[in-house]
């Protein structure tokens, strides 16, 4: 289906200024007022306007690069309904890069299917990923506009779900020459399972999980015993902590990184999380990492969509 | 086919024991392949050559072995003897060196080695004992124990299922130069040993802290477990009179063994090692068919010459042979390949004579063997993996550096007691 088909020229916002998150959605929620599906909802404004501040309050929906994807589900909903806001000034949005959103896109979402939603986000994403759609439609002061150029670009929300649409960006750079103890507060700090570690030009080279940090801790005949309770104190252990504490990122890594291409489906992604047991899948453009999906991300960005 | 089979034989063994870069156990399942294509014996004959008694027993030691290893026993023993002896660095050490012995007689001295290792390694950083030297005194006592029993070692179980030897009676005629060479070694670790294996006093304060108790993460687990191994040990020694297959025994048993601890079929069954299974199921294959071509019936000869048809120069010639062998090839596919020649030594004698000390010869002499190197056997080299993961690299000049001391005061003993034993008038 046309991404262009989900939207009405009522809920496309042009050179919208909120001054805050709760009025952005306010302005966004009494757009979608009336739409088909909103409509035969029964729901009120107000109730969609709390179920979407809640959303929003449980998990930040700015995805980076100045998106956001505010949304909610309704079990009194049987359709989508879809907003479109285009910011004459950035908004601080709190998102994940920092950076200010100036495209909103406002999903409401069957609570029976939520998936939907998150193919109009990914596709939204795909479609302004094009630079010459994304200046077209942000140097476009007129709703109706906006729609037709929706509908040139032939963006469709039955695309399948891709890595590049659920991605993290990477926020940092760790290579070789990485000190080991500045690579273990960076995952601390940020709660991550594993960091990729590049080179010079970007290209993933090895990663560092939490379990081979473990591993350099515990020695190789600990995890061999059957119970390490009847040992009430080692100090031998310092040691080897000690001994790896002076270790760089390049002599800790190891090779057996799951990278994948940006185009890699949600099904292989997920497959690669379960059953081959990756605590990370790196986007990769090429050799280039370009994104980080864990299971946190799986969860957060579908499941608990 | 004769010429074909040796050539097939040299090869396989050469590559088996020259290098471990090449996988064994494909290295022979090709020459047992090559065996079948170049129809070196009738394919219907196959089965035949295959001992699935000792394929039983190395089965169901695999399995009682992985579960023995679950309960925590070994641990708890190692650290029961180190707070006993109050953390003595000596006494601790001969103390897991007789547990050792001991566990590798009850069942396999491979597992018993690989489970003891990690324990050996903590107790040594605690106690701020050297662990190189710890180790390898391990190994060579896990060898000595195994040899003690049926089911000890894989070569006991080649030689005794061939020769029909019952459980009681590897006890009866193994287990005391065993237990003379165990205690005169231990001597030697006293005398020449004693002064490297001395504990700090802090050391001593760290393991009477230790709670052995909470080395047993399954108390009802570990009851289950001996309860059926000690019916399955019982089953053993009765087994010549119940005319059981040790095998049988102790496939049935290790399968009880995992029902009773409530393990499921699928999870019992994966304990077993295929590839080691196929690994001697090949060379069973490759050496059966070089006996039915006669390939040992010249050596055989040749030995009987040079002995003058002399039992007892045989048999000296059986245990330091098997000794010198041993040191340069892995002890299992050197068992397979000299039981069937001590067969055909063996019935070249008069059928009144006793020739069962060949039998003892061989054992002792695998055995005793492979402590000179690291090559010796599967133990030594499993040991020599596992300490070289945990940064202890154990070379093998340092391996025999220990080892042949040992070995040749065992392989004197052994001899000593042969002759007393068997010969003495």
């Amino acid at each position: 289906m046309n991404l262009a088909n989900l939207i009405s020229v009522d809920s496309i916002l042009v050179g919208a200024e909120p001054n805050d998150k709760r009025e952005l959605f306010e302005t966004m929620v009494n757009a979608l007022s009336t739409s088909p599906a909103v409509k035969h909802s029964g729901l009120d404004q107000n109730y969609i306007l709390d179920a979407v501040i809640k959303r929003e309050k449980s998990s930040n929906t700015g995805v980076g690069n100045g998106y956001a994807f505010p949304h909610a589900k309704f079990s009194a909903l049987h359709g989508l309904a879809v907003s479109m806001a285009f910011l004459q000034k950035p908004l601080d949005y709190g998102a994940s890069d920092q950076m200010p959103v100036n495209i909103v896109c406002m999903v409401l979402a069957p609570e029976k299917n939520p998936t939907m939603a998150l193919k109009v986000m990914s596709q939204t994403i795909r479609l302004f990923s094009d630079r010459r759609i994304k200046e077209s439609i942000l140097s476009v002061h007129d709703s109706r506009m906006v729609l037709n150029l929706l509908m040139e670009s032939g963006a469709s929300s039955d695309i399948p779900i891709m890595a590049r649409d659920i991605m993290n960006p990477p926020l940092f750079d760790v290579r070789r020459d990485t000190p080991l103890p500045e690579v273990i507060r960076l995952m601390a700090e940020k709660h991550l399972s594993a960091v990729p570690v590049v080179d010079e030009h970007g290209n993933i080279v090895g990663h560092i999980t939490g379990a081979r940090l473990f591993q350099l801790g515990m020695p190789e005949f600990m995890t061999r015993l059957k119970s390490v309770s009847f040992i009430c104190e080692f100090e031998p252990f310092e040691k080897y902590f000690f001994e790896k504490s002076h270790a760089l990122a390049g002599e800790v890594m190891t090779g057996d990184f799951c990278a994948m291409s940006t185009v890699a489906t949600l099904l292989e992604i997920v497959h690669a999380l379960t059953t081959r047991n990756y605590p990370m899948i790196y986007v990769v453009d090429g050799n280039q990492l370009v994104g980080m999906i864990d299971q946190g991300t799986v969860l957060e960005q579908i499941i608990n969509f | 086919m004769y010429y074909a089979i040796i050539v097939i034989f040299i090869l396989t063994y050469m590559l088996i024991s020259l290098t471990n870069r090449i996988n064994k156990t494909l290295m022979v399942l090709i020459g047992a392949c090559l065996v079948v294509f170049l129809n070196v014996v009738p394919f219907q004959t196959l089965s035949h050559q295959i001992d699935l008694n000792v394929i039983f027993m190395l089965m169901g030691i695999m399995i009682i072995g992985d579960i023995i290893g679950q309960t925590g026993l070994f641990e708890w023993i190692s650290i029961m003897l180190a707070r006993k002896f109050k953390g003595s660095g000596l006494l601790t050490v001969m103390g897991v060196l007789c547990a050792v012995a001991v566990c590798s007689a009850l069942y396999s001295s491979i597992a018993t080695l690989i489970l003891f290792v990690p324990i050996a390694i903590l107790l040594a950083q605690i106690l701020n004992l050297p662990v190189r030297p710890f180790l390898i005194l391990l190994a060579l006592f896990a060898n000595l124990g195994g040899a003690t029993t049926l089911i000890g070692d894989p070569c006991n179980m080649i030689v005794g299922s061939r020769a029909g030897v019952s459980y009681m009676q590897f006890i009866i005629h193994v287990a005391p130069a065993a237990a003379i060479i165990g205690i005169f070694w231990l001597c030697l670790v006293a005398i020449f040993r004693g002064r490297c294996f001395v504990a700090g006093t802090g050391s001593k304060q760290q393991i009477m802290k230790a709670l052995p108790e909470k080395a047993i993460p399954d108390f009802p687990l570990l009851r289950r477990a001996l309860l059926i191994g000690l019916l399955i040990l019982a089953a053993l020694i009765v087994s010549s009179y119940t005319r059981s297959e040790p095998g049988v025994i102790l496939l049935f048993g290790a399968i009880i063994m995992g029902l009773a601890c409530r393990l499921k079929m699928r999870n019992v069954l994966q304990k077993v090692d295929w590839p080691s299974i196929i690994f001697v199921g090949g060379l069973f294959v490759i050496i059966g068919s070089l006996e039915m071509q006669g390939g040992f019936d010249r050596i055989a000869q040749w030995m009987q010459t040079y002995t003058n048809g002399n039992l007892f120069a045989m048999t000296m010639l059986t245990l330091w042979g098997a000794a010198l062998f041993s040191s340069a090839v892995d002890n299992i596919p050197l068992a397979i390949a000299l039981t069937p020649l001590v067969g055909k030594i063996s019935s070249a004698f008069p059928a009144e004579m006793n020739t069962n000390p060949l039998l003892w010869a061989l054992v002792l002499g695998i055995t005793l063997g492979s402590s000179i190197s690291l090559l010796g056997s599967s133990g030594n080299y499993a040991m020599k993996r596992l300490a070289e993961r945990n940064k202890y690299n154990i070379g093998v000049m340092v391996f025999s550096a220990y080892g042949l001391p040992f070995a040749i005061s065992g392989l004197l003993i052994a001899s000593l007691y042969l002759y007393i034993r068997y010969f003495m008038k």
